[in-house]
Protein backbone atom coordinates (compact mmCIF):
# COMPACT_ATOMS: atom_id res chain seq x y z
CA UNK A 1 0.00 0.00 0.00
CA UNK A 2 3.04 2.27 0.17
CA UNK A 3 3.26 3.35 -3.50
CA UNK A 4 -0.23 4.86 -3.76
CA UNK A 5 0.31 6.85 -0.57
CA UNK A 6 3.55 8.25 -1.89
CA UNK A 7 1.82 9.14 -5.14
CA UNK A 8 -0.91 10.89 -3.23
CA UNK A 9 1.66 12.98 -1.36
CA UNK A 10 3.25 14.02 -4.63
CA UNK A 11 -0.11 15.04 -6.04
CA UNK A 12 -0.84 17.09 -2.95
CA UNK A 13 2.48 18.85 -3.28
CA UNK A 14 1.82 19.62 -6.92
CA UNK A 15 -1.61 21.10 -6.21
CA UNK A 16 -1.60 24.90 -5.88
CA UNK A 17 -2.72 26.29 -2.53
CA UNK A 18 -6.48 26.50 -2.38
CA UNK A 19 -8.21 29.85 -2.29
CA UNK A 20 -9.27 30.66 1.29
CA UNK A 21 -12.34 32.48 -0.02
CA UNK A 22 -13.71 30.43 -2.88
CA UNK A 23 -16.22 32.30 -5.05
CA UNK A 24 -19.82 31.55 -4.31
CA UNK A 25 -21.58 29.30 -6.80
CA UNK A 26 -23.46 31.20 -9.49
CA UNK A 27 -27.21 31.45 -9.26
CA UNK A 28 -29.14 28.86 -11.25
CA UNK A 29 -30.79 31.46 -13.45
CA UNK A 30 -27.49 33.11 -14.40
CA UNK A 31 -25.93 29.70 -15.03
CA UNK A 32 -28.82 28.69 -17.29
CA UNK A 33 -28.61 31.93 -19.27
CA UNK A 34 -24.88 31.52 -19.60
CA UNK A 35 -25.36 27.93 -20.79
CA UNK A 36 -27.67 29.05 -23.60
CA UNK A 37 -25.39 31.87 -24.69
CA UNK A 38 -22.30 29.65 -24.71
CA UNK A 39 -24.19 26.94 -26.59
CA UNK A 40 -25.05 29.51 -29.26
CA UNK A 41 -21.39 30.50 -29.51
CA UNK A 42 -20.35 26.84 -29.84
CA UNK A 43 -23.00 26.34 -32.51
CA UNK A 44 -21.64 29.29 -34.48
CA UNK A 45 -18.14 27.80 -34.46
CA UNK A 46 -19.36 24.59 -36.08
CA UNK A 47 -20.13 22.24 -33.24
CA UNK A 48 -23.28 20.17 -33.60
CA UNK A 49 -23.54 18.94 -30.03
CA UNK A 50 -21.89 19.30 -26.64
CA UNK A 51 -21.50 17.23 -23.53
CA UNK A 52 -23.52 18.82 -20.74
CA UNK A 53 -20.52 18.80 -18.41
CA UNK A 54 -18.30 20.50 -20.98
CA UNK A 55 -20.96 23.10 -21.74
CA UNK A 56 -21.45 23.76 -18.04
CA UNK A 57 -17.71 24.13 -17.52
CA UNK A 58 -17.36 26.52 -20.47
CA UNK A 59 -20.29 28.66 -19.32
CA UNK A 60 -18.78 28.75 -15.84
CA UNK A 61 -15.55 29.98 -17.37
CA UNK A 62 -17.54 32.67 -19.21
CA UNK A 63 -19.05 33.88 -15.95
CA UNK A 64 -15.68 33.90 -14.27
CA UNK A 65 -14.20 35.83 -17.19
CA UNK A 66 -16.82 38.58 -16.81
CA UNK A 67 -16.24 38.61 -13.05
CA UNK A 68 -12.49 38.86 -13.54
CA UNK A 69 -12.90 41.69 -16.05
CA UNK A 70 -15.21 43.59 -13.70
CA UNK A 71 -12.97 43.03 -10.66
CA UNK A 72 -9.88 44.12 -12.51
CA UNK A 73 -11.52 47.26 -13.93
CA UNK A 74 -13.02 48.16 -10.55
CA UNK A 75 -9.63 47.74 -8.85
CA UNK A 76 -7.90 49.94 -11.41
CA UNK A 77 -10.59 52.59 -11.03
CA UNK A 78 -10.28 52.44 -7.24
CA UNK A 79 -6.50 52.69 -7.47
CA UNK A 80 -6.96 55.92 -9.42
CA UNK A 81 -9.34 57.32 -6.83
CA UNK A 82 -12.60 56.82 -8.69
CA UNK A 83 -15.67 54.80 -7.81
CA UNK A 84 -17.00 54.53 -11.37
CA UNK A 85 -14.91 52.69 -13.92
CA UNK A 86 -14.37 54.18 -17.36
CA UNK A 87 -13.21 52.83 -20.70
CA UNK A 88 -9.54 53.23 -19.86
CA UNK A 89 -9.90 50.96 -16.85
CA UNK A 90 -11.82 48.45 -18.90
CA UNK A 91 -9.26 48.42 -21.70
CA UNK A 92 -6.53 47.93 -19.13
CA UNK A 93 -8.48 45.02 -17.63
CA UNK A 94 -9.00 43.47 -21.08
CA UNK A 95 -5.28 43.82 -21.75
CA UNK A 96 -4.46 42.16 -18.44
CA UNK A 97 -6.72 39.21 -19.16
CA UNK A 98 -5.59 38.73 -22.73
CA UNK A 99 -1.92 38.97 -21.76
CA UNK A 100 -1.81 35.20 -21.24
CA UNK A 101 -2.43 34.58 -24.92
CA UNK A 102 -0.81 37.74 -26.18
CA UNK A 103 -2.00 40.57 -28.42
CA UNK A 104 -0.47 43.04 -30.84
CA UNK A 105 1.44 45.75 -29.04
CA UNK A 106 1.66 43.92 -25.75
CA UNK A 107 5.43 44.41 -25.76
CA UNK A 108 5.02 48.13 -25.09
CA UNK A 109 3.10 48.60 -21.85
CA UNK A 110 3.60 52.37 -21.89
CA UNK A 111 1.73 52.87 -25.16
CA UNK A 112 -1.56 54.75 -25.27
CA UNK A 113 -4.42 52.62 -23.96
CA UNK A 114 -6.93 53.79 -26.54
CA UNK A 115 -4.67 52.49 -29.30
CA UNK A 116 -4.32 49.14 -27.59
CA UNK A 117 -3.97 46.04 -29.71
CA UNK A 118 -6.55 44.21 -27.60
CA UNK A 119 -9.11 46.92 -28.30
CA UNK A 120 -8.34 46.82 -32.01
CA UNK A 121 -8.78 43.09 -31.92
CA UNK A 122 -12.22 43.59 -30.43
CA UNK A 123 -13.10 46.12 -33.15
CA UNK A 124 -12.06 43.68 -35.85
CA UNK A 125 -13.98 40.92 -34.12
CA UNK A 126 -17.22 42.92 -34.03
CA UNK A 127 -16.89 43.74 -37.71
CA UNK A 128 -16.10 40.20 -38.76
CA UNK A 129 -18.45 38.09 -36.70
CA UNK A 130 -22.10 37.52 -37.46
CA UNK A 131 -24.55 38.92 -34.99
CA UNK A 132 -26.25 36.10 -33.08
CA UNK A 133 -28.68 37.63 -30.60
CA UNK A 134 -29.93 35.82 -27.53
CA UNK A 135 -33.07 33.85 -28.52
CA UNK A 136 -35.46 35.32 -26.00
CA UNK A 137 -35.90 38.62 -24.20
CA UNK A 138 -35.00 38.44 -20.52
CA UNK A 139 -37.11 39.95 -17.82
CA UNK A 140 -35.08 42.50 -15.95
CA UNK A 141 -35.99 42.72 -12.29
CA UNK A 142 -33.03 43.06 -10.02
CA UNK A 143 -35.17 43.56 -6.91
CA UNK A 144 -36.43 40.03 -6.92
CA UNK A 145 -33.02 38.66 -6.13
CA UNK A 146 -32.91 40.25 -2.69
CA UNK A 147 -36.34 39.95 -1.12
CA UNK A 148 -34.78 40.19 2.34
CA UNK A 149 -33.97 43.85 1.82
CA UNK A 150 -37.59 44.86 1.40
CA UNK A 151 -39.26 45.37 4.76
CA UNK A 152 -41.76 47.72 6.29
CA UNK A 153 -41.64 49.02 9.82
CA UNK A 154 -44.52 48.85 12.26
CA UNK A 155 -45.06 52.58 11.77
CA UNK A 156 -45.17 52.29 7.98
CA UNK A 157 -47.55 49.35 8.12
CA UNK A 158 -49.80 51.20 10.57
CA UNK A 159 -49.59 48.45 13.17
CA UNK A 160 -48.72 48.46 16.82
CA UNK A 161 -45.82 46.28 17.95
CA UNK A 162 -47.02 43.34 20.02
CA UNK A 163 -44.53 44.03 22.82
CA UNK A 164 -44.05 47.32 24.62
CA UNK A 165 -40.26 47.19 24.42
CA UNK A 166 -40.31 46.93 20.63
CA UNK A 167 -40.01 50.35 19.00
CA UNK A 168 -42.30 51.19 16.10
CA UNK A 169 -39.48 51.79 13.65
CA UNK A 170 -38.42 48.15 13.69
CA UNK A 171 -39.61 45.92 10.86
CA UNK A 172 -42.82 44.01 11.38
CA UNK A 173 -42.58 40.53 12.79
CA UNK A 174 -43.35 37.77 10.36
CA UNK A 175 -46.96 36.63 10.53
CA UNK A 176 -46.28 33.25 12.09
CA UNK A 177 -44.05 34.75 14.78
CA UNK A 178 -46.86 36.65 16.50
CA UNK A 179 -48.59 33.35 17.33
CA UNK A 180 -49.11 32.57 20.98
CA UNK A 181 -47.07 35.18 22.82
CA UNK A 182 -48.51 38.18 21.01
CA UNK A 183 -52.07 37.03 21.43
CA UNK A 184 -51.52 36.09 25.04
CA UNK A 185 -50.30 39.55 25.95
CA UNK A 186 -52.98 41.17 23.86
CA UNK A 187 -55.70 39.58 25.94
CA UNK A 188 -54.05 40.47 29.21
CA UNK A 189 -53.46 44.12 28.39
CA UNK A 190 -56.02 46.52 27.11
CA UNK A 191 -54.31 49.14 25.01
CA UNK A 192 -56.15 52.34 24.28
CA UNK A 193 -54.63 54.53 21.63
CA UNK A 194 -55.30 58.22 21.44
CA UNK A 195 -55.04 59.56 17.90
CA UNK A 196 -53.63 57.21 15.31
CA UNK A 197 -51.94 59.96 13.27
CA UNK A 198 -49.98 61.31 16.22
CA UNK A 199 -47.48 58.53 16.03
CA UNK A 200 -47.10 57.97 19.76
CA UNK A 201 -50.34 56.84 21.30
CA UNK A 202 -51.25 57.31 24.93
CA UNK A 203 -51.47 53.96 26.58
CA UNK A 204 -53.46 53.04 29.61
CA UNK A 205 -52.59 49.61 30.80
CA UNK A 206 -54.66 47.80 33.33
CA UNK A 207 -52.67 45.33 35.31
CA UNK A 208 -54.22 41.95 35.84
CA UNK A 209 -53.92 41.75 39.64
CA UNK A 210 -54.75 44.31 42.30
CA UNK A 211 -51.84 45.67 44.27
CA UNK A 212 -51.45 47.97 47.19
CA UNK A 213 -50.89 51.65 46.49
CA UNK A 214 -47.53 53.14 47.30
CA UNK A 215 -47.02 56.79 48.08
CA UNK A 216 -43.80 58.72 48.20
CA UNK A 217 -43.12 62.08 49.72
CA UNK A 218 -40.06 64.05 48.74
CA UNK A 219 -37.72 64.92 51.61
CA UNK A 220 -39.90 63.32 54.24
CA UNK A 221 -40.77 59.94 55.57
CA UNK A 222 -42.16 57.29 53.30
CA UNK A 223 -45.56 56.21 54.38
CA UNK A 224 -47.23 53.12 53.14
CA UNK A 225 -50.94 52.96 53.35
CA UNK A 226 -52.19 49.53 54.37
CA UNK A 227 -54.18 47.69 51.83
CA UNK A 228 -57.89 48.11 52.23
CA UNK A 229 -60.38 45.35 52.43
CA UNK B 1 -15.91 59.88 -17.50
CA UNK B 2 -16.29 57.92 -20.66
CA UNK B 3 -14.99 57.94 -24.19
CA UNK B 4 -16.12 61.47 -24.95
CA UNK B 5 -14.10 63.00 -22.14
CA UNK B 6 -11.22 60.56 -22.38
CA UNK B 7 -10.81 61.27 -26.08
CA UNK B 8 -10.15 64.90 -25.26
CA UNK B 9 -7.10 63.87 -23.27
CA UNK B 10 -5.25 62.59 -26.29
CA UNK B 11 -2.89 64.58 -28.41
CA UNK B 12 -3.61 65.83 -31.91
CA UNK B 13 -2.07 62.81 -33.56
CA UNK B 14 -4.62 60.52 -31.98
CA UNK B 15 -7.70 62.12 -33.45
CA UNK B 16 -8.13 59.40 -36.05
CA UNK B 17 -7.88 56.66 -33.45
CA UNK B 18 -10.22 58.46 -31.14
CA UNK B 19 -12.82 59.01 -33.80
CA UNK B 20 -12.53 55.32 -34.71
CA UNK B 21 -12.98 54.37 -31.09
CA UNK B 22 -15.97 56.65 -30.67
CA UNK B 23 -17.49 55.17 -33.79
CA UNK B 24 -16.85 51.68 -32.53
CA UNK B 25 -18.42 52.42 -29.16
CA UNK B 26 -21.47 54.02 -30.73
CA UNK B 27 -21.81 51.05 -33.08
CA UNK B 28 -21.97 48.84 -30.00
CA UNK B 29 -25.28 50.48 -29.11
CA UNK B 30 -26.84 48.91 -32.20
CA UNK B 31 -24.99 45.63 -31.83
CA UNK B 32 -26.78 42.73 -30.15
CA UNK B 33 -24.21 40.53 -28.44
CA UNK B 34 -24.83 36.82 -27.92
CA UNK B 35 -24.19 37.16 -24.20
CA UNK B 36 -27.18 39.17 -23.00
CA UNK B 37 -26.73 42.50 -21.26
CA UNK B 38 -28.70 41.33 -18.25
CA UNK B 39 -26.28 38.48 -17.62
CA UNK B 40 -23.25 40.71 -18.02
CA UNK B 41 -24.76 43.31 -15.69
CA UNK B 42 -25.48 40.60 -13.14
CA UNK B 43 -21.88 39.44 -13.10
CA UNK B 44 -20.47 42.97 -13.25
CA UNK B 45 -22.64 43.98 -10.33
CA UNK B 46 -21.28 41.04 -8.38
CA UNK B 47 -17.72 42.00 -9.17
CA UNK B 48 -18.07 45.58 -7.93
CA UNK B 49 -17.81 47.19 -11.34
CA UNK B 50 -20.00 50.25 -11.48
CA UNK B 51 -20.63 52.20 -14.65
CA UNK B 52 -24.00 53.34 -15.97
CA UNK B 53 -22.71 53.43 -19.56
CA UNK B 54 -24.34 50.68 -21.61
CA UNK B 55 -21.50 50.80 -24.14
CA UNK B 56 -19.01 49.53 -21.57
CA UNK B 57 -21.35 46.68 -20.67
CA UNK B 58 -21.54 45.81 -24.35
CA UNK B 59 -17.75 46.01 -24.59
CA UNK B 60 -17.42 43.49 -21.75
CA UNK B 61 -19.98 41.30 -23.47
CA UNK B 62 -18.12 41.46 -26.78
CA UNK B 63 -14.78 40.72 -25.09
CA UNK B 64 -16.28 37.69 -23.37
CA UNK B 65 -17.86 36.50 -26.60
CA UNK B 66 -14.52 36.79 -28.36
CA UNK B 67 -12.78 34.82 -25.63
CA UNK B 68 -15.43 32.10 -25.70
CA UNK B 69 -15.28 31.91 -29.49
CA UNK B 70 -11.50 31.53 -29.42
CA UNK B 71 -11.69 28.78 -26.81
CA UNK B 72 -14.45 26.97 -28.71
CA UNK B 73 -12.51 27.29 -31.98
CA UNK B 74 -9.39 25.80 -30.40
CA UNK B 75 -11.42 22.95 -28.96
CA UNK B 76 -12.95 22.39 -32.39
CA UNK B 77 -9.50 22.14 -33.95
CA UNK B 78 -8.52 19.58 -31.30
CA UNK B 79 -11.69 17.64 -32.03
CA UNK B 80 -11.09 17.65 -35.78
CA UNK B 81 -7.46 16.63 -35.34
CA UNK B 82 -8.50 13.73 -33.13
CA UNK B 83 -11.05 12.55 -35.66
CA UNK B 84 -8.62 12.87 -38.57
CA UNK B 85 -5.89 10.89 -36.82
CA UNK B 86 -5.44 7.41 -38.31
CA UNK B 87 -6.71 4.61 -36.09
CA UNK B 88 -4.98 1.24 -36.32
CA UNK B 89 -7.78 -0.77 -34.80
CA UNK B 90 -10.80 -0.44 -37.07
CA UNK B 91 -13.20 -1.59 -34.37
CA UNK B 92 -12.22 1.33 -32.13
CA UNK B 93 -13.00 3.90 -34.82
CA UNK B 94 -15.97 6.01 -33.80
CA UNK B 95 -18.94 5.55 -36.09
CA UNK B 96 -20.41 9.03 -36.04
CA UNK B 97 -18.32 11.92 -37.26
CA UNK B 98 -20.38 14.49 -35.43
CA UNK B 99 -18.52 17.35 -33.84
CA UNK B 100 -19.24 17.16 -30.13
CA UNK B 101 -17.75 19.47 -27.54
CA UNK B 102 -16.07 17.21 -25.00
CA UNK B 103 -14.25 17.84 -21.76
CA UNK B 104 -11.09 16.40 -23.25
CA UNK B 105 -10.88 18.97 -26.04
CA UNK B 106 -12.10 21.75 -23.83
CA UNK B 107 -9.48 21.16 -21.15
CA UNK B 108 -6.75 21.12 -23.80
CA UNK B 109 -7.88 24.39 -25.36
CA UNK B 110 -8.48 26.09 -22.01
CA UNK B 111 -5.01 25.13 -20.86
CA UNK B 112 -3.58 27.45 -23.50
CA UNK B 113 -5.50 30.31 -21.90
CA UNK B 114 -4.24 29.56 -18.42
CA UNK B 115 -7.34 27.76 -17.18
CA UNK B 116 -6.67 24.38 -15.65
CA UNK B 117 -9.76 22.29 -16.17
CA UNK B 118 -9.71 18.74 -14.92
CA UNK B 119 -12.09 15.85 -14.85
CA UNK B 120 -13.81 15.04 -11.63
CA UNK B 121 -11.67 12.73 -9.52
CA UNK B 122 -12.66 9.11 -9.73
CA UNK B 123 -14.03 8.02 -6.39
CA UNK B 124 -13.51 4.31 -5.71
CA UNK B 125 -15.44 2.41 -3.10
CA UNK B 126 -12.30 0.66 -1.81
CA UNK B 127 -8.59 1.51 -2.15
CA UNK B 128 -7.90 -1.58 -4.23
CA UNK B 129 -10.58 -0.95 -6.89
CA UNK B 130 -8.53 0.99 -9.41
CA UNK B 131 -5.28 -0.96 -8.99
CA UNK B 132 -3.78 -3.62 -11.20
CA UNK B 133 -4.70 -7.20 -10.39
CA UNK B 134 -1.03 -8.04 -9.70
CA UNK B 135 -0.59 -5.33 -7.11
CA UNK B 136 -3.99 -6.15 -5.63
CA UNK B 137 -2.81 -9.65 -4.83
CA UNK B 138 0.15 -8.28 -2.93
Amino acid sequence: MAPPQRRRHKEQRRCPPTDPHPPSPPSAFAAALSNVAVAQICLSTGYTAAEPSALGALSDVAGRYILALGCSAAHIAAANGRTDANILDLVRAIEDLSAAHGFAGAADPTGPLLRSGALRGLMAFVQSVDEVPFPRPIRRDGNQETPGNQWTSFAAAGREPPFRHVPRWLPCFPEGQLGEEGKGIGTREEVVTDGVGGGEGKKIVELPAERGRVRFRMGGKQKRRPREG
Amino acid sequence: MNSSSSSSMGGEGRHDDDSGLTEFLSSLMDYTPTIPDELVEHYLGKSGFHCPDLRLTRLVSVATQKFMLEVANDALQHCKARQAAPVKDKSKQPKDKRLVLTMEDLSKSLQEYGVNLKHQEYFADSPSTGMDPASREE
